[in-house]
């Protein structure tokens, strides 16, 4: 299988390194942060190109390492080395979308590295260079309590992310281990502590459905851990090497199944899961690298996300952002050379089968044609 | 070692730590603008050598403790740091030398905390009183001439705090628009976090008021002093606390008498560090003779310790039912709680004519008092609390972080639990009925909340400038 990556459009904005990208959940507006102070709110074209509709500036002190909106598409949290930080609320006035900052969150001692909201938009996370993980309750009041002050870590804590489904905190930290972190009776405490990767784990992704998380590390791997159970703990299924030649500082793994790493040796690559097809007999799980973007950026590419929803035509996107202040589009694009397997029983009345793309199979009822 | 014990003994990882090294940076005065070279050498020195041939010795940079208050570069201090000044080591050590002086030997006075009372007898699974008895006699066995009780000083805080208190709330003591909530003073964990964090803003709301441990320094280096017709640096005052941050507290140069050079506390050990040393005499606990306690600047009563009830000093219950009396004319007799979103908050709440006059705060553990410091700076209820008891350990200074830890295999949980048992099995006895030490506030300053008690038994605090940290200015 092979899918590539074309490159469909280079926003410029950014006056230094871009950190961070988040997709709003309906896939129309990307947020960006940087080394500039700034937030900037891109708005998603029909050309899928992007224009950028607001800057937030004068709102931190220091470079906003990361952004992530909310699951209602609501709030967009950002962390920043000002060891603050913010939560904002979407607005719209008069058709100009907009950013109010609602809250500002203190209480690291140093550097915010990551924020995350979790599935139901109530509880925020956030990680600092001071080693903790602090999780914040938003009421209906919108207003922030804290909730737990996490230790553990022994090393700088890189990043935050839940669960897509179960409240379940991971973080993952310069001490080369990720953390679950669970809570009993509204007292938090760490469940797991993942060990595999041999230096700084930058960042993990979880697929669809929760069943797998990936993270990435300055070690230069990808693993795959098993997070269907978590009970026993996650469980390191599969180790993808060689692929990256220096720290992959990001990993986003989408919808439909392509993993997109991307790091500090100026590329992207994209991996997925093989069907059982591809794969010998045994169940073993096992990923293979569809498509790799050698000069993705003129210099370390900080972060890759792909776009939570297909476009109409069916294109998939990701956004990437690194050194070289600027963001890109890639289109994945997935070759006419695959092999499709669709298992499928017609039934009455008829109905036709129609393949966009691999992976995109629409099914289309026919009145009484064929 | 760290300041996990806290987070050990509850599973709850809710505590400040120390950050992960001290950034405070050498300033280094230099006159001239030489151009030298600096040799290091395999053992450990470093020669400076200047172009005019002419080279020196430099020495190496130390970090104090004082250094460490005045920096805002952690929150709390490294337990590291603590040890040359404080340690077990140390107060060994002194009465070694102290036992050599002749003429010259010091008093040396043992202050042991109700907490940490509770750990030891805990530990060694005997009744309070038992394990007291035989802590005074180890403890004199070792050159120690007297062993106090923390609970005795308390009282003095308890009634300041809530004299202020009630003054605070009547707008006549404090900063104006700051008087309330009046935030507690007692757990130097805390202050530390709200001289480095919140500075100047915060401090205005916390109570004036010295901690049990600091009113023992002044009733021993002063008072006591006085009663023996000798000075404050005659006198070795050690104190047993639940808390590895009294060392800290006990440091401050408020606490320092500069024409005597001596400090109210020379040394602070922990509850564990207690036990190290008992440990290390050789000789089992359990076969200690049971002292006589001493009454003097003792919560006793013919064979019966007493004390007020709460693990973290009873301040919010305290001054509860003080500010109901004298403000309100309520007698309260049952504390009943308000459940709230964690056990380490609680709300207390008096309502006269269906009205709450008195809203009272517990909040322990740093995800509480972030909460109560946040609610303050938004201005949002601020006039809801009237009085927060803040501890930076959850569960209170009887979990504090220098208690002594679970044995192995022992569950945390339920060892917090023994010691809290053993600690309400004290009897209990609010501060106006300990006659003896109302006697000596009397005596000594008059009253309470009186002009001499102002200045001999309130505090101040300072805020720590915020340090640019980045000693190698990376810009990222």
């Amino acid at each position: 299988m092979s899918a590539t990556l074309k490159n469909v459009a280079v926003s410029e904005g950014h006056t230094d390194r871009v950190w961070s990208l988040s997709w709003s959940p309906s896939g129309s507006l990307l947020a960006s942060c940087g080394g500039d102070k700034t937030i900037r709110l891109w708005k998603l074209k029909d050309d899928n190109s992007l224009e950028c509709i607001h800057t937030c500036i004068d709102t931190h002190e220091r470079t906003i390492r990361h952004v992530c909106w909310s699951p209602s598409g609501q709030y967009l949290a950002a962390a920043s080395f000002d060891s603050t930080a913010s939560v904002w609320k979407k607005v719209n006035n008069n058709g100009e979308i907009a950013l109010e900052m609602l809250a500002r969150l203190e209480g690291h001692e140093n550097e915010v590295k990551s924020v995350s909201w979790d599935a139901s938009g109530s509880l925020l996370a956030t990680c600092s260079r001071d080693k903790s993980v602090w999780i914040w309750d938003m009421d209906e009041d919108e207003e922030f309590n804290c909730v737990a002050v996490l230790h553990g870590h022994s090393q700088d804590v890189k990043a935050v992310k839940w669960h897509p489904s179960k409240e379940i905190l991971f973080s993952s930290s310069y001490d080369d281990t990720i953390k679950a972190w669970e809570d009993d009776e509204d007292d938090w405490y760490c469940s797991h502590t993942l060990t595999g990767h041999t230096s700084t784990v930058w960042d993990v992704s979880f697929n669809s459905d929760g069943s797998k998380m990936v993270s990435c590390s300055d070690d230069n791997n990808l693993i795959i851990w098993d997070t269907k159970v978590i009970g026993d703990g996650p469980k390191q299924v599969c180790t993808l090497s060689g692929y990256h030649t220096r720290t992959i500082f990001s990993v986003d793994w989408s919808e439909e199944g392509y993993i997109a790493s991307a790091g500090a040796d100026d590329s992207i690559h994209i991996f997925r899961e093989d069907g059982p097809g591809d794969s010998s007999e045994d169940k073993k799980v096992s990923f293979s690298q569809t498509s790799v973007e050698r000069k993705a950026h003129g210099g370390d590419v900080n972060c890759v996300t792909w776009r939570p929803a297909k476009r109409e035509d069916g294109t998939i996107l990701l956004a990437s952002c690194g050194d070289d202040n600027l963001i890109k589009l890639w289109a994945l694009e997935i070759s006419s050379d695959v092999q499709i397997m669709v298992k499928f029983r017609f039934q009455k009345p008829p109905y036709m089968i129609m393949v966009t793309a691999i992976h995109m199979v629409e099914v289309l009822w026919l009145s009484n044609h064929c | 070692m760290t300041f996990s014990g806290a987070l050990k003994l509850t599973d709850l990882d809710d505590f400040i730590t120390p950050s992960q090294a001290c950034v405070k940076p050498e300033v280094i005065q230099k006159n001239q603008d030489k151009k030298a070279r600096i040799t290091f050498h395999p053992d450990g020195e470093v020669v400076e050598e200047e172009e005019d041939g002419n080279s020196k010795v430099l020495e190496s940079a130390k970090i104090t403790l004082n250094d460490c208050l005045a920096c805002s570069g952690c929150v709390t201090s490294a337990e590291t740091m603590l040890i040359t000044a404080q340690s077990g080591a140390e107060f060994l050590s002194s009465l070694e030398k102290n036992k050599m002086e002749g003429n010259a030997k010091k008093i040396v006075v043992v202050s042991v905390s109700p907490q940490s009372r509770a750990s030891l007898a805990a530990f060694y699974r005997m009744p309070i009183r038992q394990a007291y008895a035989k802590l005074i006699t180890c403890l004199k066995s070792m050159g120690v001439d007297y062993v106090f009780d923390t609970s005795f000083s308390r009282d003095f805080a308890l009634r300041e705090a809530a004299a202020e208190f009630i003054s605070r709330y009547r707008r006549e003591y404090g900063e104006k628009d700051k008087e309330l909530p009046m935030l507690a003073s007692a757990c130097p964990g805390w202050i530390c976090l709200a001289e480095k964090s919140h500075g100047d803003f915060i401090l205005p709301y916390i109570s004036s008021t010295k901690s049990p441990q600091q009113i023992m320094g002044t009733i021993v280096k002063e008072y006591f002093a006085k009663q023996l017709d000798t000075t404050a640096d005659r006198i070795y005052h050690v104190t047993v606390m639940p808390c590895y941050d009294k060392k800290l507290e006990a440091s401050r140069d408020d606490f320092y008498n500069d024409v005597l050079s001596t400090r109210d506390v020379d040394c602070v050990l922990s509850s564990g560090e207690i036990l190290d040393i008992i440990k290390g005499l050789g000789k089992p606990f359990s076969d200690y003779e049971e002292s006589a306690i001493d009454s003097l600047f003792t919560n006793i009563r013919g064979e019966e310790l007493f004390g007020v009830a709460g693990g973290s000093g009873g301040y919010i219950e305290y001054i509860f039912k003080r500010a109901a009396r004298e403000l309100f004319n309520k007698e309260v007799t049952e504390i009943q709680y308000q459940p709230s979103r964690n056990n380490d908050f609680k709300t207390l709440t008096l309502e006269v004519e269906g009205k709450k006059v008195l809203e009272f705060a517990l909040a322990y553990g740093l995800r509480n008092i972030q909460n109560v410091v946040r609610k303050l700076k938004q201005n949002k209820d601020q006039n809801r609390y009237h009085f927060v008891e803040i501890m930076a350990c959850p569960s209170g200074c009887i979990n504090g972080g220098g208690q002594i830890r679970p044995q192995e295999g022992e569950d945390p949980k339920k060892l917090l639990k023994r010691v809290e048992l053993l600690y309400n099995e004290t009897m209990k006895k609010d501060p106006e009925d300990n006659e003896a030490s109302e006697k000596l506030q009397r005596l000594w300053f008059d009253g309470v909340f009186t002009l001499d008690a102002k200045t001999k038994l309130h505090t101040q605090y300072h805020a720590r400038e915020k340090m640019q940290t980045n000693a190698l200015n990376i810009k990222w």
